[in-house]
């Protein structure tokens, strides 16, 4: 970095304090990563205690705080995450772009995100965890003794506020921060899908605080929104959750349908087919994903009428969805394709993910639906479209960008173990869960009897975990083996076709010396044809104007942090919660304030030290 | 939000022309500001009377937030102007969105 004032400071300061896309981008990555470990440890305790018949390992409630906290962790802390991760390393880069839109915004949407995931997961040493379901239905959710579902409403509500101003920046950033030339059908598809998912979480969220604040006034403040002796209405809860609910799996999956998009075309050679399909294809899932959310509430008795709409709603989704299906088998029809670790992860996707839109479309048949609910069959269906289908999505985006989001190329070898692990190990995991589903076994049960014959199946099920757990390891083996003694690569190392290709190893500060003139679709592609070396630029070299660094994103998370706190134990605790809950907020209100107060505007890298610079990096 | 505007943003403004228009969209803000008080109050004592009956009251009402609403979006936030088509899709689809989401649950709840 030869930014000279920000050498003076600390390591430490400079990350806490960082308003770069890239390294919010990494912080998301690796926080992530962090609750995607804890998850998985809870996941595997829950196959350890189903191994066999009638186990004692974990039981009763503590299995149902596991089981509670796995779904929470892995859906709100592990994979949101990991997709903002992406979307800020790699979004503004495929854009053209210097950073996101609001920079401050961003940095503070990490920060919620991150103290409203400890806040939820310190639930483990202060009493107990939240054991309502990641779902949290009421009457269970409002009656459940303890503070556990206090800490997923709060936590959640911190960590949601996060997502939605994510969601929010990354739409203006989209709009307005494309380089001359990049118009929307230039756009790459993995820009294309954090579009959507930014506009499917700045509807859909609003709809899960709505609720969570209602589940905290029945909690906290003993209101009866839910209650039906009351007057209230506990299927409410049900409705907008899933309200928020179905449009959130689409806002988990969408992202992954970029990644592979990107991932394809480039390991093809060729561009990918049928582009302005695809496109209409993720904006048509994207609304049809409101209109279906009642799928989850089939056995509820809504009616013939409602459950047969909301059945034939559900499955036209899955048309768009098979257009892509195709039109990643027909980018890779006649490619030169190279069997990459990320390429490998894309592959292996594209019948995983198929696997799941089938048994999606089967619960999708309401009357079939009554025998498969809250069986084993959903908890097959859904892991093989959040685990074989995101998940896998998330791994071959990690190999494909990691030399551009660390300037270094993870091994391939190991690569290739950890995708067979983990792979093999997935479908011995879930494949057999389907079957277990069919035969009756109900879902978030502790344990099941000896006669019932599940013994065999779950055995293999607890296997492929391990496979799993090994596929993970070999992960971070090889992150730290890669950081250890990683070799520097170029800027482009797969030969890509995107913009985010353009730039040198490692990425400037600034991204882009000048900002490029892009002339179409696979923008790099297009000039590499042309025999050009580099990018046309769009403007002269000049000073660029780049914004400070701010160490308020972290304080007002940790007021709301502070606040939330206050909120969980006001109803126990009285006085001195509501001083924690003034305190808090005081700091989040104190912190916005010198926000609005104090004019910031940034600073300048001069035009000079620039093209210094630009002279010690390769091209 | 000064430091985060987009880098390189230049404004081509002769400051005749913007003194005219400033000077429009003043007028403009004043008369709306002052709408906007006028039918706070009017609202209220439509509810605080008991001249009007209840049902009618909160029909009435609900106009003249929608009347609200468009001095908001329009007169202080510039949807008319150029440029905020974006914006506009935005609150379409949301209204969109919100509507099919709402009548449905609605229906479905009833
Ligand atoms: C062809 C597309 C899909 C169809 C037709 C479909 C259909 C369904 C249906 C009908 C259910 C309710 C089953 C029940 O509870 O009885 C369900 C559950 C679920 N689906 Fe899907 N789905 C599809 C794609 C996806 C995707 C892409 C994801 C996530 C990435 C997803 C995640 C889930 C989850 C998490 C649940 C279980 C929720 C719970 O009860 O905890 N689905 N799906
Ligand atoms: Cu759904």
């Amino acid at each position: 970095m030869s930014n000279a004032h920000a050498a003076n400071k600390s390591v430490l300061w400079d990350w806490l304090t960082t308003v770069d896309h890239k390294k919010i981008g990494i912080l998301y990555l690796v926080s992530g990563g962090f609750f995607f470990l804890v998850g998985g440890l809870e996941a595997v305790l829950i196959r350890i205690q189903l191994m066999n018949p009638e186990m004692t390992f974990l039981t009763g409630n503590l299995y149902n705080q596991v089981l509670t906290m796995h779904g929470t962790t892995m859906i709100f802390l592990a994979a949101m995450p990991i997709i903002f991760g992406f979307m800020n390393a790699v979004v503004p880069l495929q854009i053209g772009a210097r950073d996101v839109a609001f920079p401050f915004v961003n940095s503070l949407g990490f920060w919620l995100f991150f103290f409203g995931g400890v806040l939820l997961n310190l639930s483990w040493f202060l009493g107990g965890a939240p054991d309502a379901g990641w779902t949290a239905y009421a009457p269970l959710s409002t009656t459940s003794t303890g503070h556990g579902v206090d800490f997923y409403v709060l936590g959640l509500q911190i960590a949601g506020a996060g997502t939605l101003m994510g969601g929010i920046n990354f739409l203006v950033t989209i709009i307005n921060m494309r380089a001359p030339g990049m118009t929307f059908m230039r756009m790459p598809l993995f820009t294309w899908t954090a579009f959507v998912t930014s506009g499917l979480i700045l509807f859909a969220f609003p709809a899960l605080t709505i609720g969570f604040f209602l589940l905290m006034f029945d909690r906290v403040f003993e209101a009866n929104f839910f209650d039906a002796n009351m007057g209230g209405n506990a299927i409410i809860w049900e409705h907008i959750f899933w309200i928020f609910g179905h449009p959130e799996v689409y806002i988990l999956i969408l992202p992954a349908f970029g990644i592979i998009s990107e991932v394809v075309a480039t390991f093809s050679r060729k561009r990918l087919f049928g582009y302005s399909a695809m496109v209409f294809a993720t904006v048509l899932i994207g609304f049809l994903g409101f209109m279906v959310w009642a799928h989850h509430m089939f056995t509820v008795g809504l009616g013939p009428v409602a459950n047969s709409i909301f059945a034939v709603a559900t499955m036209a989704i899955a048309i768009p969805t098979g257009v892509k299906i195709f039109n990643w088998v027909f980018t890779m029809w006649g490619g030169k394709i190279r069997f990459t670790t990320a390429n490998l992860f894309s592959v292996g996707f594209i019948p995983t993910f198929v696997m799941g839109g089938v048994t999606g479309v089967m619960l999708a048949a309401a009357p079939a639906d009554y025998q498969y609910h809250d069986s084993y069959f959903v908890v097959a269906h859904f892991h093989y479209v959040i685990v074989g289908g995101l998940i896998l999505g998330l791994f071959s985006g990690l190999y494909y960008w990691y030399p551009r989001m660390f300037g270094l190329m993870l091994n391939e070898a190991l690569g290739k173990w950890n995708f067979w692990t983990f792979f093999i190990g997935f479908h011995l995991t879930f494949f057999p869960q389907h079957f277990l589903g069919l035969m009756g076994m109900p879902r978030r049960y502790f344990t099941y009897p000896e006669e019932f014959g599940l013994g065999s199946l779950n055995f293999i099920s607890t296997i492929g975990a391990v496979f799993m757990t090994v596929g993970t390891i070999i992960f971070i083996i090889n992150v730290v083996v890669t950081h250890a003694k990683g070799k520097k690569v170029s800027g482009d190392p797969w030969d890509g076709r995107t913009l985010e290709w353009a730039i040198p190893n490692p990425t400037p500060h600034y991204n882009f010396l000048q900002t490029p003139l892009v002339r179409g679709l696979d923008a790099l592609w297009i000039e590499k044809m042309a025999g050009n070396k580099k990018m046309t630029p769009a403007e002269p070299v000049g000073d660029i104007h780049m914004p400070n660094n701010s160490i308020l994103p972290l304080i007002m998370s940790l007021g709301f942090f502070i606040a939330g706190f206050g909120f969980i134990y006001y109803s126990s605790a009285g006085a001195p919660a509501l001083i924690a809950i003034i305190v808090g907020l005081g700091i989040g209100l104190a912190c916005m304030f010198l926000r609005s107060w104090i004019d910031d505007h940034g600073h300048h890298l001069h035009k000079e030290d620039l093209l210094k610079e630009d002279k010690g990096v390769d091209a | 939000m000064a430091s985060n505007e987009q880098p390189n943003s230049v404004h081509h403004h002769s400051s005749l022309q913007k003194k005219i228009k400033l000077k429009q969209e003043r007028r403009q803000h004043n008369v709306s500001f002052v709408m906007m008080i006028l039918l706070t109050i009017v609202a209220f004592a439509a509810i605080a009377s008991d001249a009007i009956s209840n049902s009618v009251a909160i029909l009435f009402i609900i106009v003249l937030a929608g009347v609200q609403v468009f001095f908001q979006l329009y007169i202080w936030m510039h949807l008319g102007h150029k440029g905020h088509e974006f914006p506009m899709w935005g609150i379409a689809s949301g209204l969109l969105i919100a509507l099919i989401t709402v009548g449905t649950l609605v229906g479905l709840i009833w």
